[in-house]
Formats: C-alpha cells, sequence, structure tokens
C-alpha cells in the first residue's frame, strides 16, 4: 500500500507523516513538497526506510496528473487554495483522497467519484474532521436531529503559516459569504463577531467566547445528518480575536485601491502582508484544540440532549505548537489509513459525517492521546 | 514681531497661529508648513491679516533657514523627531526656538546644544505646550516657595470622550509612541523606565472632569524636573495622563496593532515597495483624526465646564514644616493651551526675556506672569496649599 502526503513537511502535515511513520502499516509513504530540502530532512530525521521525498509544484496541474497514478491514497496537507485542484485531479487519475478543510465545488466531483469507485474526504482535521464525527457519534443515537451546534477553539497564533493566516483573515472578514447558519430550511448570512457567547473548553484553553465562523459543518450536516437547525462557532486565541476586532473596527479590511509609495496595493492586502512578515503573529502563550458539539434531538418521542468534547495532552507533553497541530494532522493520517483498509465503505466525494464511522475513527484517536467525552441529559 | 510657525496647519500648530494672530506683540505670522492646502484652510478660519503661508520642507535646510530669515522666532509645532534638525536650522538662522516637548529622550539631546545656543546669542524653550510646559511651571511656581522637595507629581486629566468614540486628539506617531514607549520616572532619586501603560491610580479632578483612571506616559517634564530642582533634594517625578484623552477602546486597539508588529520601524517589502509598519500604521489611522477647523473652532462649553485639568502636586518643606501644593490649570478646550502657551513663549523669546542658552520652562519662564497671559485665553491656573494647622 503505498500513500503520498502532499505537502508533507509543513507546518501541520508534517505531523501527519509524523504518524503515517510511527502508527500506519503503508508499505510506502512518500512526501510531496515544494520545500524538497524540508521533505529530505524530515525523512533523513524520521529515518524510516518507507519514507522518501519528492518534488512537487501544486500549482501545475498536470505534474498532479503524472505523480497521482499508483498511490492507494493521496493525503492533501496543503493550503486550502489547493482543494479543488487536488480532488479534481484524484478524480481524474482515479486515487482516493482525503484533505483538512473544504470548498464547495469538491462536491461536483462526487459522480465521478462514484463512477470510479473511490472515495475523496474533504475536511478530515479537527474542525471540520473531528467535529464531524462527534456530530454522527450524537446523531446515530437520536432519532430526530433538531440542532447541531459546533464550537472550537483554535489556540495558535494568526500567522504560523501562509495558508492558516488567510484562514484567520477570511474567517473575520466582513464580505466572508460562507458565514453562515442554517435553521428551517435556509441559510441565514451572519456578519463578523456575530452569536458571541461563553463555552467552557476545559484544559488550558478554559471558557472563551466565541462568535459564528464560515465552516463546511454547517452547509453539509443539513443533509447529511438531517439536522434541522446547524451551527459553527469557534475563536482564536484572546489576542488573535482582539486582532481581527480591531481590524474590522478600523476598517482595514477594505479592499479599495490605494496608492502607498507609487504603488497601487488595498488595506487587506498590505495588513495580509505585514501579519505574514511581524515576528508577533508567530507567538501565543497557549497552543490547543478545544472542540465541543452539542447535539439536540429527540429518541423515542423524548428530547435528548448528548454533548461530545475533546482533551488532549497539553503543550508540555505534546511539545508546544504541535499540541495545535497534531489535532488537524492525526485525524488526517487516521482517515487515510481508514481508507486504504477498507474501513470507509461509501464512494463518491463525500463528507466525514457521512464517510467515517466515529467508533474506529474515536478509538484510534484515543491511542494517540486525544480523547472524546460524551455525556447525555434528558431534557 | 515675526514668529514662524512651523506645521502651523497642523492640529497643535494651528492653535497657535490662532493665539499669535490675536496678540498685539505679534505683527506678522508665518505658517510654515508641507500641507499648502490645509495652511490655506487654516488662514483662511483665522482669517488675520498678519498671517503669510510658505511651503517649508525641513529636509531641504537651505531652503528652511531662507524661510526663517528675519523671523524672531521659530516655534516647532511638528512631530518632536524633527526637534533637532529644527534646532540646529534656527541656530544658522539666528532665530529663537520654541517647541511642544520632546518627549524626554529627545529633550535630553536637546539640552546638549546649550552652549551652542548660548554662543550665538539665541535661546530655547523646550517644550512648552500645555503638558509639557503648564506643570513645569506650576512646579516652578511651588518650588520658588519651598525650601525642599520631595516629590513633583503631574496629572493630566482630560475629559473622556464616548467610549465608541473612535478619534486622536493629537499626532498619530507621538500617540503610537506614547502607547509603545516605556515611561521614563523619577523614583528614590534615580531614573528608571517602566512598562508603557503601568502605575494606574484614580485621581481627582475639578468638577465636572471627577475621578479619572491615571496612568504613566513617557513625557519630557520627567527629564528635566528632577534635574533643574536637585539642589531641593526631589525624589520622585511622575506624569500621569488618561489614555492622552482618547476612549480606553481607541488606546487598546492601537496597542493591540502594535503588538502584533505594526509598532516595527524594520521596513519590509510588501509587493516590491519597502515600508516601515509604524509609518504604514500611522498613515491608515490618520484617517480617524478630526478635521483641522475642529480644533481651530470656540469651545463647546464655557466654564466652569472644564474639558481638562492639569495638575502638579508638589510635595516639600519650608521652614521644616511639611508643606503640599497643588497647582490646577484648567481649560474648557483641551488643545488650547498647547497652542496658547508656546505662542505666548514665542513672544517672551522675541521679547528677549529669556537669556541666551537651552532651557526647559522651569528654569528661564517666571510663573505668575505666564499664568496671567494664560489667563486672556480663558486659561485658569488654581493654586491650593496644604499643611499642618
Amino acid at each position: 500500500m503505498k500513500a503520498l502526503v502532499l505537502g508533507g513537511a509543513g507546518a501541520v502535515c508534517s505531523q501527519t507523516t509524523r504518524d503515517l511513520v510511527q502508527y500506519s502499516d503503508f508499505d510506502e509513504i512518500v512526501v510531496a513538497e515544494y520545500n524538497l530540502e524540508a521533505a529530505n530532512q524530515l525523512v533523513a530525521e524520521l529515518g524510516d526506510p518507507r519514507l522518501k521525498a519528492v518534488q512537487f509544484d501544486a500549482n501545475d496541474y498536470d505534474s498532479m496528473l503524472k505523480l497521482f497514478p499508483g498511490y492507494d491514497v493521496v493525503i492533501n496537507g496543503l493550503p486550502w487554495k489547493y482543494d479543488l485542484a487536488v480532488t479534481k485531479a484524484c478524480v481524474e487519475v482515479g486515487v482516493n483522497g482525503l484533505d483538512v478543510s473544504t470548498e464547495e465545488e469538491q462536491w461536483d466531483y462526487d459522480g465521478t467519484a462514484k463512477a470510479k469507485d473511490l472515495v475523496f474526504i474533504p475536511g478530515v482535521g479537527a474542525t471540520p474532521g473531528i467535529t464531524n464525527a462527534m456530530a454522527k457519534q450524537a446523531a446515530d443515537q437520536m432519532d430526530e436531529i433538531d440542532d447541531i451546534q459546533i464550537h472550537f477553539a483554535a489556540f495558535r497564533c494568526p500567522a504560523p503559516a501562509p495558508g492558516l493566516l488567510i484562514t484567520f483573515l477570511w474567517e473575520f472578514h466582513p464580505k466572508t459569504e460562507g458565514r453562515v447558519y442554517y435553521e428551517n430550511g435556509e441559510f441565514h448570512w451572519v456578519g463578523p463577531f456575530e452569536g458571541l457567547k461563553d463555552v467552557d473548553f476545559g484544559g488550558e484553553i478554559g471558557t472563551q467566547e466565541v462568535c459564528y465562523i464560515p465552516h463546511p459543518e454547517t452547509r453539509t450536516m443539513p443533509k447529511s445528518l438531517g439536522a434541522k437547525k446547524v451551527s459553527v462557532q469557534g475563536c482564536f486565541p484572546p489576542q488573535a480575536m482582539n486582532l481581527a476586532k480591531t481590524l474590522l473596527e478600523w476598517g482595514l479590511y477594505d479592499e479599495e485601491p490605494f496608492t502607498y509609495k507609487d504603488v497601487e496595493i488595498n488595506s487587506l492586502e498590505m495588513i495580509h502582508q505585514l501579519l505574514l512578515r511581524s515576528p508577533q503573529t508567530k507567538e501565543t502563550p497557549v497552543w490547543a484544540y478545544g472542540l465541543v458539539v452539542e447535539v439536540f434531538g429527540k429518541k423515542n418521542g423524548k428530547d435528548l440532549k448528548i454533548k461530545l468534547w475533546t482533551q488532549h495532552p497539553p503543550m508540555s507533553e505534546w511539545g508546544g505548537k504541535a499540541a495545535y497541530y497534531k489535532n488537524i494532522a492525526i485525524p488526517l493520517s487516521i482517515g487515510a489509513q481508514m481508507i486504504v483498509r477498507g474501513d470507509v465503505k461509501i464512494r463518491g466525494v463525500v463528507p466525514p459525517e457521512s464517510a467515517i464511522d466515529p467508533k474506529i475513527f474515536f478509538e484510534e484517536l484515543k491511542i494517540r492521546g486525544i480523547e472524546v467525552f460524551e455525556e447525555q441529559e434528558w431534557l | 514681531m515675526r514668529i514662524v510657525v512651523l506645521g502651523g496647519a497642523g492640529k497643535m500648530g494651528c492653535i497657535a497661529v490662532q493665539a499669535l494672530a490675536g496678540d498685539q506683540r505679534v505683527s506678522e505670522i508665518v505658517i510654515a508648513d508641507l500641507n499648502l492646502e490645509q495652511a490655506k484652510t487654516v488662514a483662511d478660519y483665522i482669517g488675520s491679516p498678519k498671517i503669510e503661508i510658505m511651503k517649508v520642507d525641513i529636509n531641504d535646510q537651505a531652503g528652511f533657514v531662507k524661510a526663517l530669515e528675519g523671523a524672531n522666532t521659530c516655534l516647532n509645532a511638528t512631530v518632536y523627531y524633527t526637534n533637532l534638525p529644527v534646532m540646529e536650522a534656527c541656530l544658522l538662522a539666528g532665530v529663537h526656538y520654541t517647541d511642544m516637548g520632546g518627549l524626554f529622550h529627545t529633550t535630553r539631546k536637546q539640552l546638549e546644544l546649550q552652549d551652542r545656543f548660548a554662543e550665538k546669542g539665541i535661546s530655547a524653550v523646550l517644550g512648552m505646550g500645555s503638558a509639557p510646559g503648564v506643570p513645569n511651571l506650576q512646579a516652578r511656581y511651588a518650588a520658588d516657595r519651598l525650601d525642599t522637595i520631595q516629590s513633583v507629581k503631574i496629572y493630566d486629566g482630560i475629559k473622556p470622550p464616548p467610549p465608541d468614540d473612535v478619534r486622536f486628539t493629537y499626532a498619530v506617531p507621538t500617540i503610537v509612541d506614547e502607547l509603545t514607549v516605556e515611561p521614563m520616572v523619577f523614583e528614590n532619586g534615580e531614573f528608571a523606565s517602566k512598562p508603557p501603560l503601568s502605575g494606574f491610580e484614580d485621581y481627582w479632578f475639578e468638577a465636572p472632569l471627577g475621578m479619572l483612571p491615571m496612568h504613566l506616559s513617557l513625557h519630557s517634564e520627567v527629564a528635566t524636573i528632577p534635574i533643574s530642582f536637585k539642589d531641593k533634594g526631589i525624589q520622585e517625578c511622575f506624569f500621569k495622563i488618561n489614555y492622552w484623552g482618547m476612549s480606553q477602546k481607541t488606546v487598546e486597539k492601537v496597542r493591540v496593532l502594535a503588538d502584533f508588529g505594526f509598532d516595527s520601524t524594520d521596513p519590509v517589502d510588501v509587493g516590491g515597495v519597502s515600508v516601515v509598519p509604524r509609518d504604514l500604521m500611522v498613515s491608515m489611522l490618520s484617517g480617524y483624526v478630526p478635521p483641522i477647523t475642529d480644533f481651530l473652532a470656540p469651545p463647546k462649553t464655557q466654564p466652569p465646564d472644564w474639558g481638562k485639568e492639569i495638575v502638579t502636586e508638589i510635595q516639600g518643606t519650608k521652614d521644616g514644616e511639611d508643606v503640599t501644593y497643588r497647582l490646577g490649570t484648567l481649560t474648557v478646550k483641551g488643545a488650547l493651551p498647547t497652542g496658547a502657551a508656546p505662542a505666548i513663549a514665542a513672544i517672551w523669546l522675541a521679547e528677549g526675556k529669556v537669556v541666551p542658552g537651552v532651557y526647559p520652562p522651569e528654569v528661564c519662564l517666571d510663573p505668575e506672569p505666564f499664568f496671567k497671559e494664560l489667563e486672556e485665553f480663558g486659561i485658569i491656573t488654581r493654586v491650593s496649599v496644604t499643611k499642618k494647622i
């Protein structure tokens, strides 16, 4: 069995590569990286004979078509802007795959993927990812699903990697169209910092104020789980939330072009570039991921609430930033192994809650230190 | 009497121009500025025949010195980083000099020009806005009446704007510095630095200001007062202000940007352009400065509805007894003393009331006549003395 790990030496996905080395039965694990030197270094450090590094440019679609054939699964750890191209290439070539976020257009390849008897699962990270399995776990115990409330605390700095800075800025952009919640058969758009409430994430994160965040769970779960209401509310560390709030309040999300030192630029682009280069956007006191999912529904005609939450080892045990990255990277590795082992029966381009058996998934997470807890309450 | 107001089209400079225009001792005022359009707005608003406008770039020293020729005093109302080059130009032109402060460290460097100014026979009064400026003279008033001084505590209390009022009350670059640079204090007879926005204490001001939360800020009074009154044994001096007259929310937001690297002065490359993050932050926030005519408009309230009280508390002894002086200078319009005080100093310099050399206000200006002149602008100074019965 062969796995191809795109961006496998990056900030997040290098933890996926490490997990594959430690836990998987793959005969070959190939790290495809634009930064070949980083990939070679990781391969040398891990010293596993199954590992290999290859040079790869995700901007070159044809190179995907040449590289992908022959693998049993393509693990996409690249920034989200490559999700669509990688999905398209996987389906075109006929290889299974998965990634850590979701683009609406990825679902367009569902039919072709089914016809070719392959599976591609967008969004197998922490959220989307673990949260989808949590919601599915609760939904499986109910006859009717009234309300799925997903909460996350992504405790990382604003710009640990270029792609993650873009995510951070986009999630609070006043014009982001995907910031919706679902209710009564419709998606309702909300502005940044709306739907504020306090959620206790426990551990080093504690209680934090969350707000609506554009996330794919909101889009997929009304259909996949038949939920009447779905929302995702999340937060970053307080300092990062203050930064986003300040950028908004000063009007720095403005994309009207202006001339600065004879070059036409806009405020958001300037902010993006400066934040990318600022050393202060690379640090934060606590690195961690908090996930709390509450599902309200009915079982045998009675109102039931099921709450699930995760716990993972603290920074001191998991090694600083890894305490954040592993929460995204480990699910990606587990998902790939479940696909190849035949634990994923469904075919097509499908969301995690439709593809992944939560029980197997949670067992695998527990082996690595991420524990999912569950509490039931009859209302 | 001809006075050049450098940065006369700016937020504080325009008030100095307005103050000078209304003074009979002054016959000619030059608004020397880079921004001619705004200079014209200011001149039109004030509408005085004494005012002329000159485009001046201080980076062109020869041109600047030429613009100073024939003037008695140069009143520097630009940001404090220009103080040293402007003083150099004054030395070349043989013109007296005053400014609105040097944020401690620049003031120290300016004082080193003492001998050169004295040799040239010209005078400079450093830090002569509302604060620094007024507190220095308040301290001097008490010092003249005390044998020893233990402490000089300065509290600049400004009526806070509504919480969601996102506006800057004066020069954005100076505000950014005051927010991010460590304040200096004098404690136990030594200078020490403290974290920005620290040393909070509540202080009572004249009604309707009432109790305000005061914190340390880097200011040039602290650079000179402990040295000027060293012989009286001074042990403590600090300057505190309430969020520089802005809403706490505004200040916190600037702080957030600074915390994420926007106060950095190391240029970075952005799409082929070299950008200094701090300059960019200042330029992006400058849209939140009110229009210049707001600064020139008559006060919105009348006494005793005060908008600002500058207080200096001086603790010391007289004839072996503990005495505390509290001097409070009140104004209905917060920015008024910042323009009026340097205007008076500029006139006094032109009149030859200051001996040649470079001095802080507490050394070279007589406080009582100065406070009298401020009264003509509706800026009232009161004193209370606390001692044992």
